[in-house]
């Protein structure tokens, strides 16, 4: 009799794997030190890492265009994957605040490359 | 005596307490009558009041203690200035604003909400600030069933999360 085991069904976009790669992406082809990530090309993802004071825990924004139409709780679900793929669980672990935002809600957040 | 010198003179958590109640019942007065940005704009007092409420216990105040414009401020200032809480244009009315006040000071104080908790605060913080504003008062009614759904989602979870997010239950 076959038999297989199955996670947990998780509520993300449809598109989903494709976000997470593209944030992976994006991670390895900068070199995310501790300030900012800037994106030369217009439609890739922003990323913006801020570590909180007297602490190693961190705000993570995500600037990108692609959020638009997408839910909110299924960005920070790609947000939280992306890093927990790139760089592991307990890193991944450190983040406080993680928030997907298009350029016009970036501008109302005050967030500036 | 008028309605002002009956008001009281400054608010309380316990003030708070029971006005975010009483504008969730007149929310939903508003809803049942037909009157959607009413009573959208109403649950958005009702979270506003809910999110501020748990802020301050989380700063220890007394349930007594005196909470006045200044006490507000010193509240504003600390999530903004010690916790690098971003202020969006809403101002100190922003719901996103205080919601992500609550995760960082939870993890200030060394007791940072569970991950589960603190990944939806996170999300709905963001809903919350697409589907309310209190700029609204000045608006004709253009909201949408959805957005009530979506809005009332977010204050359903947050009343049945409140004790979690001020720590008094255990994760």
């Amino acid at each position: 009799m076959p038999y297989e085991t199955r996670p947990p069904r998780r509520d993300v976009d449809p598109n989903h794997e494709q976000l997470v790669r593209a944030l992976v992406q994006e991670f390895k082809e900068k070199s995310l030190s501790v300030a900012a990530m800037t994106a030369s090309d217009e439609k890739a993802p922003v990323i913006i890492e801020e570590q909180m004071a007297n602490s190693d825990r961190l705000r993570v924004y995500v600037k990108w265009a692609q959020w638009s139409g997408i839910r909110e709780d299924h960005r920070t679900a790609a947000i939280f994957d992306a890093y927990e793929r790139n760089f592991g669980r307990e890193y991944a672990r450190r983040i406080v605040i993680a928030l997907g935002v298009t350029p016009e809600e970036a501008k109302d957040l005050g967030i500036q490359e | 005596m008028s309605l002002r010198d009956r008001l009281p003179a400054h608010e309380t958590i316990t003030e708070f307490e029971i006005a975010r109640l009483d504008r969730l019942r007149d929310s939903l007065t508003l809803r049942a009558r037909g009157r959607r940005l009413g009573a959208m704009y109403l649950l958005g007092y009702f979270i506003e009041i809910t999110l501020k409420s748990a802020f301050f216990r989380l700063l220890g105040f007394r349930v007594s203690e005196p909470i006045r414009k200044r006490e507000l401020k010193a509240a504003a200032d600390i999530a903004a200035n010690d916790l690098g809480v971003r202020l969006n244009t809403e101002g100190y009315h922003s719901l996103q604003f205080w919601a992500l006040a609550i995760i960082a000071l939870r993890d200030h104080i060394g007791n940072p909400l569970p991950s589960g908790v603190l990944s939806e605060l996170n999300w709905r913080s963001q809903r919350m600030n697409s589907h309310w504003t209190s700029s609204m008062r000045y608006s004709r009614d253009v909201t949408r069933r959805e957005d009530w759904n979506r809005l009332w989602a977010d204050a359903h979870w947050l009343n049945a999360n409140y004790d979690t997010l001020v720590g008094t239950t255990p994760k």
